[in-house]
Parts: C-alpha cells; sequence; structure tokens
C-alpha cells in the first residue's frame, strides 16, 4: 500500500481511505525516528565528558546553594553537646588559656604613616573595602593618626564560642593605645577579653619582638597561643597553633577550621600532648642570626 | 610515648569523633529530606498529568506533541536531582577543615573520627 503511493499520487482525492493509512503510517516512521534520538541523546549525556562536566556543574551549583543558605540562616558551626564521661573528663583537667594575637590574626589594620606619607598595610586593599572600625589614634600627643581595622570573617562567632571554653587572652606586639582600643571593639561590651598584655609586655630582640607566655600563666601544660608570626611564640613551640595571615580577605575561614579543633584540645590535660608534635621547620631569620655571630 | 600523652590523644580523639559524626548525622538527615521533596514533586507531578490528560488543557497537549522536549525536560530533571544528591553525599566540610588543621602536628583523622598518628618525618 505504502509503495504505491507516489505512483497514485494524480488519484490522490479518489484514494481518500488509503491516504488516512499513508498519514498513518508516516506518524510511526516520525516516532521512531525521535525514538532512536532520545536514545542517542541518553548514551551522550549518561557516557561523555559533557556528562560529567554537567554533574560537576549542578554539584557546585548545589553545593554553592548550600553555603548561600549557610550563610543566610547564620549556621556555620554548631556547638555538640559534651557527653557525661567527657564532661567528668573536662571537670578533672580544669580549663585552659588561650592567647589570642591581634593584627593578620584577628584583625587587619591600614593607616597612613605621618612620617614618610606612606600608606602601610593598605597595598593589598581593593578601592571598594569598607572598614569595620574607624579609629583616631593619637600616638605622645602627636597629631592623630586615622586607622582603618578590617575584622577577619567570622571573628564574632569564634570568639563567642572559644570565651565559652577557654580564658581568653589578647597578647599583641602593637602599641597599647592602639590594641586597647581595637580589642574594645572587638569586645563590643561582652567581657570576653579582660586579660591583655602589648607591646611593652614582649621581649625585645632584633629583629623581631617575641612572646612571652610565662607572663600569662606559670603553668605551661594549660596555655596556648594562635598567632600568624611563627616567630613570635619562637621560645614556646609546643604551645602554639600556626594561623595564616590575614589581609583582607572577605572569604577567609580559616578561624571556623580552628573551632572543631579547639573544641576536642580542651580535653587535654596537657596541651602539648597534640601542639608538641607539631613540624617545626627552620626558619631564614634563625639563620640568618646564625651568620651574624 | 608517656601516658599522659596516650591519655589525651585518646580524650582529643573521642571529643573529634563527636564534633565530626554529629555533624555526618546531620548530612543524612539532608538527605532524608531531599529524598522526601523529591518523592513528593514526583507524586505531584503524576497528579498534574493525570489533570491535565482529563481537562484537555494546552500545556499537555504541547509536551504531548514535543516529545523531544518533554523527554530533554525530565532529564534535566533528573540530571538536577543527582547533582543534588552528590552535593550532600560529599565529606562534611567539618571533615576536610579539621584534617586540614590537623595536618600541622602530624595528626590525620579518618570518616569515622578515629585518629591517625603520623611519624615523625627523619630529614
Amino acid at each position: 500500500m505504502v509503495s504505491q503511493l507516489p505512483a497514485q499520487s494524480a488519484d490522490l482525492d479518489k484514494l481518500a481511505p488509503s491516504g488516512q493509512f499513508a498519514v498513518a503510517v508516516v506518524s510511526n516512521l516520525q516516532r521512531s525516528r525521535s525514538s532512536s534520538d532520545r536514545r542517542g541523546l541518553v548514551l551522550i549525556l549518561l557516557s561523555s565528558d559533557l556528562g560529567t562536566y554537567i554533574r560537576r556543574l549542578l554539584a557546585r551549583v548545589a553545593e554553592k546553594a548550600c553555603t548561600i543558605l549557610r550563610t543566610y540562616l547564620g549556621l556555620s558551626y554548631r556547638e555538640v553537646s559534651v557527653s557525661q564521661d567527657m564532661a567528668h573528663r573536662l571537670a578533672v583537667v580544669g580549663r585552659k588559656t588561650l592567647v589570642l594575637d591581634l593584627d593578620e590574626t584577628l584583625v587587619h589594620s591600614c593607616y597612613l604613616d605621618p612620617d614618610t606619607h606612606d600608606n602601610v598595610g593598605c597595598s593589598q586593599l581593593p578601592e571598594h573595602a569598607q572598614p569595620d572600625y574607624v579609629l583616631n589614634i593619637s600616638i605622645d600627643g602627636m597629631e592623630p593618626i586615622v586607622f582603618r581595622v578590617f575584622k577577619r570573617p567570622h571573628v564574632d562567632e569564634f570568639l563567642d564560642f572559644v570565651s565559652k571554653w577557654y580564658d581568653l587572652v589578647i597578647y599583641t606586639a602593637s602599641l597599647e593605645v592602639y590594641a586597647a582600643q581595637v580589642v574594645d571593639h572587638l569586645d563590643a561590651g561582652r567581657g570576653l577579653i579582660t586579660r591583655r598584655f602589648y607591646r611593652q609586655h614582649c621581649r625585645a630582640s632584633s629583629p623581631m619582638v617575641s612572646k612571652d607566655l610565662t607572663l600569662v600563666t606559670p603553668d605551661m601544660s594549660g596555655v596556648l597561643i594562635i598567632d600568624n608570626s611563627p616567630y613570635a611564640y619562637r621560645d614556646f613551640p609546643d604551645n602554639a597553633i600556626p594561623i595564616k595571615t590575614f589581609i583582607y580577605d572577605p572569604d577567609d575561614t580559616e578561624l571556623l577550621k580552628m573551632l572543631p579543633f579547639l573544641d576536642a584540645l580542651r580535653f587535654t590535660k596537657d596541651v602539648r600532648s597534640i601542639l608538641g608534635r607539631r613540624v617545626i621547620r627552620h626558619y631564614y631569620n634563625r639563620s640568618t642570626i646564625s651568620s651574624h655571630h | 610515648m608517656e601516658d599522659t600523652d596516650q591519655e589525651d590523644l585518646l580524650a582529643f580523639e573521642r571529643r573529634l569523633a563527636e564534633v565530626v559524626n554529629t555533624e555526618k548525622r546531620s548530612s543524612l538527615r539532608w538527605r532524608f529530606v531531599l529524598g522526601a521533596i523529591f518523592a513528593c514533586s514526583a507524586i505531584s507531578a503524576c497528579h498534574w498529568v493525570r489533570d491535565a490528560k482529563e481537562s484537555e488543557s494546552v500545556v499537555f497537549q504541547i509536551l504531548s506533541s514535543q516529545s523531544a522536549f518533554a523527554f530533554s525536560l525530565a532529564t534535566i530533571c533528573l540530571l538536577i536531582f543527582y547533582g543534588f544528591n552528590h552535593a550532600t553525599k560529599q565529606d562534611p566540610s567539618i571533615l576536610r577543615d579539621t584534617q586540614e588543621m590537623l595536618s600541622p602536628f602530624r595528626l590525620n583523622i579518618d570518616n569515622q573520627g578515629r585518629l591517625i598518628l603520623l611519624p615523625r618525618q627523619t630529614e
């Protein structure tokens, strides 16, 4: 019947019933072809690099959506309740002291040097950067210097958590007149940071200052310091947790990453059991000092 | 290794395992939520198709006539679902962050929160 269709095209009107059948046949062919196309499409999507790329893209989109949702809801670290035996362990080992550096660990500041008229600490700041605090600091009766202070992301949340776990101490190599104001802003009236040590409490030795943790507490088993500068804690390597230097990075998450570690560390009797395992590399500064001798 | 060190490492490990495993349970919960949402979507889609077929709606006629487009749309939905499922199956970020924090101290942690002591490298 189908093969006869072209030959009898002149008499198509007379063969109306046959015409309907021909239309049905054409529909079947079209459907069949569509089915073949569908199978090919499935194979392409599932087995080729395009499929892999699409899967990775969607996974990334989903992860990004979760991140946005998490940020929107304010969920970034949820405190895990302490089990009974761990609570007993915590009571036995006692509360420890956490020493925090200030500049380039919790905040980053940028100011104009009145002597050289150079911007200090501003080279990596974009034009649109908005400081969290603007301080006018007058040093030794000179004209006030404007400090633009940027908080490390999640620093408020970090301080909320660690203040529940540790006694907090700020130990900075900055001048007291500047650091006191910055710490007051960080504390924001919460009374979390009452003990503070400034530049006058540091050990002065060329070329860099270091920090004397024995001033904080004589018991070295319960004190730990977080500092971006390894030289600051060179005299107490078994009590130190390194952290990356912070210079204006809105996506920085170093403080959040540290929370589970700090949470678990308070259950130790001696923090040096964990922190003493750190791999200590030899610094060039030490080599330089040796070469001078 | 001294007894104090061993005891401290055990306490450290137990607390770290509590924190990490709680996060993993949260991930599992999200997968259940996702499965439930997908099931509800599938059921509601079936109801919608039935209603559309009975009422001879324009949308259903368009979809049925363009079978290739309808199939592509379904495929895209499946791929989106697969992507979300893949995202939720990933290791929780708290595990990766903790491993990164532990590496300077020659420590590592597995998926169950067990502590792995790495030996000191001889230089």
